[in-house]
């Protein structure tokens, strides 16, 4: 073997920022923020129009329900499995997740010189205009059936909850969770954090058509390889397939 | 490290010849004058040296019968194994080892082989979308690589095969952005790179044969290993490329970005951005830097002519508006466009224009987003003028920062673990304290032993072996405590130090008795067993036997093709360099090549006692692999 040379085994893949490319189509769409992490995001990114700051209370449910599902692990049907969590799930306005990315993203680029800035890290901690919709925990030791790995939080109240002049198509539901499983199969603790945003609206449950959400999905699912991956994307009860 | 096919129908006839040469001498010697005890001649020097070499020879013989038989027995074996990659891997070892002595039996052995390996899992499980790296495809190369070697029609056949499946199963699974372009090219060019030090011509054959399904991304690797050795045929190939584009098209526009790293930046290459953010590529680097010059300085008349193909391969290309996904097309597009029209000299500059033109159009259906993306609190922007290593400080900082805000016990300790495993072994000791403020134990211990075992590994290396055993001490895990004085004790053996080596292994052995009997442990200890093999034999048998006895008590199955330094999962789910990466001799291959033809017999039989069919049989072959390609003896150069 020559070890000399680049091979697909030795290779470090990683992202870069690379800025040899300036934008040039000022386009206003806002980002789809939905994608599913690990696969591939051209069978799942869509593109949506969101027009700037329309009200849109139709596109707002009563009530919300927030489902978490531990789709499978190696370990699933070993008694000594277990999965705790937390979670939160936050309505942002649209109007403060946009002044928070300007003045975010102004900060950097005055730390930075005036050099352009290629984003901003939201974190909840990051709106403090947030509005806490929900919380909870998970404690779950029996995790044999797909229907025992399902946490669900029913009953949130939403539209009420938000303020009338905030009913945005382009507000934000920010869900922040963290987890860890331990798979007595792998005879190792897997551990995951991180947040979702999404649109008040569903237009990924049926494509063809723009609902008011009423379930917030957060996935997770366990690998022979000990991986743990996440996706909010709406599934069906008992189906144990990630793609 | 591939070795070159045996000869071995070519060695037992030169030992053959050697013995008939040395014999008739000998025979001679026997009916002359008994010489007087007092004084040696030539003759009694002679028929001693002759004696010695019968003896020898015969042993020699004796010692490839029983090496061969163990092999045979081996590959009737491996038709009942689980496990069909090492089935296909062992059986076409033992074809390639036997093929000078019985071919008929060893074409059986490779037929076999590959059909071992069609029961492999063709599926990669990784979800890496950036590499799909098919088992299936991973253990045909190996026997491919054999059949090539013993049998061209078969590995004909064979590849023909490959294309056809690939054909059959193309829209299956989505590619990725570093995929070679059909598993036959991938196999193509895992051969040419396995061939490039030693016969460059082969390798170039390879290459070009592999562009009938398109440029595919390890092309360029093998580009660079031809380099090594010989530019010009480099050059070649690489305009066998450029012919290809010239007639066929870009079947992909990452050819253009694969064709450009070989000329411009050698082992450093990205992939066309097909995401909505315009900042993000995927960038694939080298491990090892590539010590060539850039093909571009050493011929820029080649850069001339790849620009002009490029970019007319690149106009020719239909608009991504008739592509089933249009702003994956004209994102894929985009970026080699822009790439050209920039490297495009003056004299060009009516292509440019083209070019650029044609982004124009790509950019309007590329649709990128103009909001900033979002990023995590383990990639804050650099700053202007910022150092790699203020940055690397600045970035940890900002993760403890971050982790000390968060209210979530979980989430805080997850931040925190996070933070400390983004050090690196030269912040250790930051790295160690932010671990601290872990509250989960498990989770605490888990990724200060990682930090500790990783900047132990990094002082051994670099051979401050003082803090590297001070660091040993500080790890819980005993498995790599074992490993860990494994690695030191090769690092003294290399400088001549066998006895501070022994005392290392006997810490190691040591540790192991007090881990439980698993998976690791018995890594380390045939790691032992193979250092100890460099200047120990006997104890080498005796903590082989005790690595047997450990494996034999683990219930899981073993990645033979590992040989690197166990590493002991106590956590999952956070990403982490591995420290062990770069390390070898450890696991039942790495222990069974390094015993000698007089403890083959030893060695073969402890080796047998592994309860694994799998285990045992990679063992024996590794252990009769290296008997049989031994260096042959070398005859005396004077016979009176």
């Amino acid at each position: 073997m020559n070890t000399r040379t680049l091979s697909p085994r030795l290779v470090l893949s990683s992202v870069m920022l690379c800025a040899f490319v300036q934008s040039s189509s000022p386009q206003r769409a806002a980002p789809a923020q939905e994608t599913m992490k690990s696969v591939p995001q051209a069978k799942f990114t869509r593109r949506r129009y969101i027009e700037p700051n329309m009200l849109a209370p139709e596109l707002y449910s009563d009530k919300l329900s927030m489902k978490l599902t531990l789709v499978d692990l190696p370990g699933a049907s070993d008694p000594r499995s277990a999965w705790e969590g937390t979670y939160k799930l936050y309505f942002i306005s649209e109007a403060e997740f946009e002044k928070v990315g300007r003045e975010l993203t102004r900060k950097a680029r005055e730390e930075n010189g005036g050099a352009r800035v290629a984003g901003w890290n939201p974190t909840p901690a990051d709106f403090p205009e947030k509005i806490l919709l929900a919380e909870g925990s998970i404690s779950k030791k029996n995790l044999a059936t797909p229907q025992q790995r399902v946490h669900l939080q029913e009953n949130i109240a939403f539209k009420e909850k938000i303020p009338a002049e905030l009913r945005t198509k382009g507000a934000h539901l920010l869900s922040a969770y963290s987890v860890k499983v331990f798979d007595a199969k792998l005879k190792t603790p897997v551990y995951d954090s991180g947040i979702f945003m999404a649109f008040p609206f569903d237009d990924q449950t049926d494509p063809d058509k723009i609902a008011p959400r009423t379930i917030v999905y957060t996935n997770f699912i366990v690998t022979p390889k000990g991986q743990i991956w996440e996706s909010q994307l709406p599934r069906k009860d008992g189906d144990t397939n990630w793609m | 490290m591939k070795r070159n096919a045996p000869n071995l129908f070519t060695r037992v006839a030169a030992t053959l010849f050697a013995v008939g040469v040395i014999a008739a001498p000998a025979v001679f010697a026997q009916t002359k004058p008994k010489p007087r005890a007092t004084k040696t001649t030539d003759a009694t020097k002679t028929t001693d040296a002759t004696k010695t070499t019968d003896a020898t020879d015969a042993f020699e013989q004796q010692l490839r019968v029983r090496a061969l038989d163990a092999l045979r027995a081996t590959g009737e074996e491996a038709r009942q194994w689980k496990d069909a990659a090492a089935a296909a891997r062992v059986q076409s070892q033992i074809a390639d080892l036997t093929w000078d002595v019985d071919s008929d039996a060893a074409r059986v052995q490779l037929v076999r082989a590959w059909e071992s390996a069609a029961r492999v899992n063709e599926k990669d499980e990784s979800n890496n979308t950036r590499f799909r790296n098919s088992p299936r495809v991973q253990v045909r190369q190996q026997v491919l690589l054999v059949a090539r070697r013993r049998d061209r029609a078969l590995a004909e056949k064979w590849l023909e095969q490959m294309a056809a499946e690939s054909d059959a199963s193309k829209d299956k699974q989505p590619r990725g952005v570093f995929d070679d372009r059909t598993s036959r090219s991938a196999v193509l060019l895992e051969m040419a790179l396995a061939n490039a030090a030693t016969n460059p011509e082969a390798a170039a054959e390879l290459a070009t044969e592999s562009l009938r399904d398109g440029v595919s991304f390890g092309f360029q690797n093998v580009l660079i290993a031809i380099q090594e050795k010989d530019f010009k045929l480099a050059e070649t190939v690489f305009r066998a490329a450029l012919a290809r584009v010239k007639t066929s098209g870009l079947v992909d526009p990452n050819e253009v970005f694969i064709l450009a790293s070989y000329l411009y930046t050698p082992g450093r290459i990205i992939g066309a951005n097909t995401s909505e953010n315009r900042g993000n590529f995927p960038l694939a680097v080298s491990v090892l830097t590539p010590t060539i010059k850039a093909a571009a300085q050493l011929d820029p008349t080649l850069s001339t002519e790849f620009l002009q193909v490029a970019a007319d391969a690149l106009l020719a290309l239909p608009l991504p508006s008739a592509a089933a996904n249009v702003q994956e097309a004209a994102r894929a597009q985009l970026f080699p466009t822009l790439m050209i029209a920039s490297r495009l000299p003056p004299q060009m500059s009516e292509l440019a224009a083209r070019l650029r033109e044609r982004a124009q159009q790509l950019e309007t259906d590329a649709q990128f987003s103009n909001v900033p993306p979002a990023e995590t609190p383990d990639r804050p922007s650099p700053r202007a003028g910022e150092s790699p290593k203020d940055y690397s400080a600045r970035r940890i900082d900002s993760m403890e920062e971050a982790a000390s805000k968060e209210t979530d016990p979980l989430a805080r300790d997850i931040a925190y673990a996070k933070a400390a495993l983004a050090t690196n072994e030269e912040q250790y000791e930051r790295g160690y304290s932010i671990a601290q403020n872990i509250k989960d134990e498990q989770l605490r211990c888990g990724i200060s032993d990682w930090l500790t075992y990783a900047a132990t590994l990094a002082a051994i290396k670099s051979n401050d072996l003082d803090r590297g055993r001070a660091l040993i001490k500080r790890n819980s895990e005993p498995v790599e405590r074992a490993a860990s004085y494994v690695i030191g004790a090769r690092k003294l053996l290399a400088a001549k130090d066998a006895l501070r080596a022994g005392e290392w292994l006997t810490e190691a052995s040591a540790s192991i008795k007090s881990a439980g009997p698993d998976e690791d442990a018995a890594r380390a200890a045939f790691g032992v067993a193979a250092a100890y093999a460099q200047f120990d034999q006997l104890i080498a048998l005796q903590t082989l036997a005790v690595a047997v006895k450990i494996a034999n008590q683990s219930p899981a199955s073993y990645d033979f093709e590992d040989q690197r330094a166990p590493l002991v999962k106590r956590f999952a789910g956070l990403a982490v360099q591995t420290p062990t990466n770069g390390t070898s001799g450890f696991g039942v291959k790495a222990a069974a090549t390094v015993f000698g033809a007089e403890q083959f017999d030893d060695a073969l039989a402890t080796l047998r006692g592994l309860a694994s069919p799998e285990a045992r049989g990679v063992a024996v072959v590794s252990l009769c692999r290296e008997v049989l390609l031994r260096r042959p003896r070398v005859a005396p150069q004077k016979v009176s």
